[in-house]
């Protein structure tokens, strides 16, 4: 051990700061080297220079007005702030504050969802004043099917709803119809009308249609026109 | 020789000489503490003037002027107010004290910038320090005081970070270990802060002799 460790660690070892391995060796380092011996000594008087410097000594009133302030600050934490609020100002508003902004999320999903339903609720009944479709009563009184058999002539959903009806789903307008038409003026091809059967769902958005055009395909003999028109008149 | 060292290594290790800090509280304090938890202002007071003096040295001592430490003092009472809900008993109340005291030291320091350390003749003149009777008179007096001036310029000339373990290790008596656990940092950190800070006091204490002398 060299007199340069000591140097360095010296400034520890008056302490009592090094590891006792540590300390060891330099306590017999020191046995042995009056330079370093010397250090020591110089360091330890330091020591007790800096530490028989007595406290430092706040007369009474210094110490009076740190308990005074401190009490007055303890005073506004303890309501001072809110005093003009009254009863409100005593209230934790620490998690009402934290709560405020799930409050407005949650208060807008509810009126976002309140909304939609309406919405979607209104769809039904402007299908029910087209096509018939619903549970509302006729004029006369029947209650119509959620059920149409058979190609019934349907009138355009007038519905400004145009994202939860496809053009696609939507029947075109009786007359309209190309389609239509083509198949009644052609009578090879239209000895069946297409048959057609739609489910009105719970989901107003969702209906069921089957629809099966006779194509090319030989068509089996049905029912004569007349029944269906019946049947048809039955269900209007 | 090495024996006279080794008298002197004993007599700075005497529990007189430094602090001692028991762990935990006792029960008197213990009861206080209760009482100030339930609210009984007299309980928070008598806690206040049990510590006010220690509080504030230490926080004149890691600060180095009067206003910085009565501000620091108060604040320091009021987060003992705040948090003492969540002090467990179990706990050293010293330590737990002390690291309040180090924390709002450090707010005020980072707040402000670092002012010259006042003078103590000054302080003593404006009524902020109260003069110490000395019973050598006013001669020894003067000395003392040269001495404080010497220890606060001293002071002033380390680091925050060093200044914090010096005080709390050579000042305030705490180990190295404690020391290390009141400023978050490792052992070997704060041996190496307060090498650091010993051997610029002795250099400054050195220089300053030198000068008055000459």
């Amino acid at each position: 051990m060299d007199c340069k460790y000591i140097t360095d660690k010296v400034w520890l070892y008056v302490e009592g700061d090094l590891q006792p391995t540590k300390q060891q060796m330099v306590t017999r380092h020191i046995a042995s080297c009056r330079q370093c011996a010397g250090l020591v000594d110089e360091v330890i008087k330091s020591q007790q220079w800096l530490k028989s410097r007595e406290a430092e000594r706040f007369d009474d009133a210094a110490l009076d007005s740190v308990r005074s302030g401190a009490r007055q600050r303890i005073a506004e934490l303890q309501g001072g702030r809110f005093r003009s609020l009254g009863m409100f100002g005593r209230l934790n508003w620490k998690p009402l504050i934290i709560a405020c902004p799930i409050l407005v999320l949650m208060c807008c999903f509810a009126a976002y969802w309140i909304l939609d339903t309406r919405r979607i609720s209104s769809v039904p009944r402007s299908i029910a004043r087209n096509d018939g479709y619903s549970q509302d009563k006729h004029e006369n009184g029947a209650v119509r099917p959620d059920i149409g058999v058979r190609g019934a002539a349907k009138v355009p959903v007038e519905s400004h709803h145009k994202r939860r009806i496809s053009r696609r789903t939507r029947p075109a307008p009786p007359g309209n119809s190309r389609v239509q038409d083509n198949l009644m003026a052609n009578d090879e091809t239209y000895q069946w009308p297409p048959l057609r059967i739609e489910i009105q769902t719970e989901d107003p958005n969702v209906r069921i249609i089957w629809f099966a055009s006779p194509g090319d395909a030989p068509v089996p003999s049905g029912p004569d026109k007349s029944e269906l028109e019946q049947e048809r008149l039955c269900f209007q | 020789m090495p024996g006279e060292i080794a008298e002197i290594t004993q007599v700075l290790r005497e529990p007189g000489l430094a602090v001692t800090h028991a762990k935990g509280c006792d029960s008197a304090l213990w009861h206080l503490i209760e009482a100030a938890r339930q609210g009984d202002a007299a309980s928070f007071d008598e806690i206040m003037v049990r510590y006010q003096r220690r509080v504030l040295n230490t926080a004149w001592r890691m600060l180095g002027n009067t206003e910085d430490a009565r501000d620091a003092a108060q604040d320091v009472f009021l987060r003992v107010f705040k948090y003492l809900k969540s002090y467990r008993s179990a706990e050293d109340f010293d330590g737990w004290l002390y690291r309040i005291i180090v924390n709002v030291c450090r707010d005020i320091a980072r707040k402000r910038p670092p002012a010259p350390p006042a003078s103590y003749e000054a302080e003593v003149q404006n009524g902020e320090l109260a003069g110490i009777a000395v019973a050598g008179g006013a001669e020894e007096s003067a000395i003392q005081s040269q001495q404080r001036n010497i220890i606060a310029e001293a002071l002033a000339t380390l680091s925050r970070k060093e200044r914090e373990a010096l005080v709390l290790r050579d000042l305030e008596g705490f180990s190295t270990k404690e020391v290390a656990r009141l400023l978050g940092s490792s052992q070997t950190t704060v041996r190496s802060q307060i090498s650091s800070a010993r051997k610029k006091i002795k250099l400054f204490k050195d220089r300053m002799m030198r000068q008055r002398r000459g």
